[in-house]
């Protein structure tokens, strides 16, 4: 898969980018524990770590995992984390350091409610000429025991 | 534009400052990409730096944007300068900060190729996506899912 963009005065463009869709067929996650309910939402902790695992199936090789914590909302604005494991590690960690500096920033009090997706596929960051274009790529449903929007809280 | 490498206890000193960069965000508008683009080897080598601190974050506002490629659907946004934050200790991992208040910006023309999209064989041809009116891209199977995020599009 490639992409890429022309660019404008505000927003340099894309250059050629190479993304990988994943050989594995479906991947289980052990850890979060998603609620079972739709009408459950799962709990976040900003002071501590989002560990995710999962377990080894053929076809890693290559494969990234694409986590979005977005939607992270506040008096202050509108936050989100954007991670890409590679699948092969088996695990993944959303650090506190940048739980924590969202929270900072977006002023959140209480419970902030945020949505996580995660997709299994491929995940780049380009930073070149300072700019942060994140390119995720992934079925929306299918290849993992983790529904394609999960609703959050975040504890602040 | 670096704003600072710093520990997590010393972010509300410089929020004050990050919100008087959105201002200027909105009042320079277009001449942030080039500001940034002058920065140059003391920016990155700042980046770049790690005193042993795992806690320390790099904190800049850059022009923003994601792009979500799914097996039957496209969307992306686009932000002139949104508050990144990264963690020397997290190389996979990014955060991102908007205001709300800013609309999207245009990215020009964007050009998906390859086979995943629209499974299986993918599409004849590249697809091209223009941005809507309100300077998202959008592109779907489902039409009428297309048409509608068309005129839902906001932020």
């Amino acid at each position: 898969m490639t992409i890429q963009s022309t660019g404008s005065i505000t927003n340099p463009a894309l250059p050629l980018t190479t993304l990988h869709s994943a050989k594995a067929s479906f991947v289980q996650f052990l850890t979060p524990v998603i609620p079972s309910s739709v009408s459950e939402t799962l709990i976040v902790q900003s002071t501590q770590p989002l560990e995710f695992t999962w377990q080894k199936v053929p076809g890693l090789e290559g494969v990234r995992i694409a986590v979005s914590l977005w939607d992270i909302g506040g008096i202050g604005g509108i936050g989100e984390i954007r991670c890409g494991f590679p699948a092969e590690d088996l695990h993944g960690t959303l650090p506190k350091s940048l739980l924590q500096a969202v929270k900072t920033f977006v002023s959140g009090v209480g419970l902030s409610g945020a949505i996580l997706r995660v997709l299994v596929g491929d995940r780049k960051e380009v930073k070149e000429n300072g700019v942060s274009y994140v390119i995720e790529l992934g079925p929306d449903a299918c290849c993992s025991n983790i529904p394609i929007d999960v609703g959050v809280n975040i504890q602040f | 534009m670096t704003l600072a490498i710093m520990n997590r206890n010393q972010i509300w000193k410089v929020v004050g400052v990050v919100l008087l960069g959105c201002g200027l965000q909105l009042f320079c508008g277009s001449q942030l990409y080039a500001q940034q683009a002058d920065l140059g080897a003391a920016d990155r080598d700042a980046l770049t730096h790690d005193d042993d601190q795992g806690d320390d974050l790099h904190i800049r506002i850059e022009p923003t944007g994601t792009i979500e490629i799914y097996n039957d659907f496209i969307n992306a946004y686009f932000s002139v300068g949104d508050i990144v934050i990264r963690s020397p200790g997290s190389p996979h991992c990014v955060a991102r900060i908007t205001n709300g208040l800013l609309p999207f910006s245009s990215a020009g023309q964007i050009t998906v190729g390859g086979s995943f999209f629209g499974q299986p064989g993918g599409p004849p041809a590249p697809i091209t996506i223009d941005n809507t009116f309100f300077n998202q891209y959008i592109y779907s199977l489902v039409p009428r899912l297309s048409s509608s995020l068309w005129g839902a599009a906001s932020r």
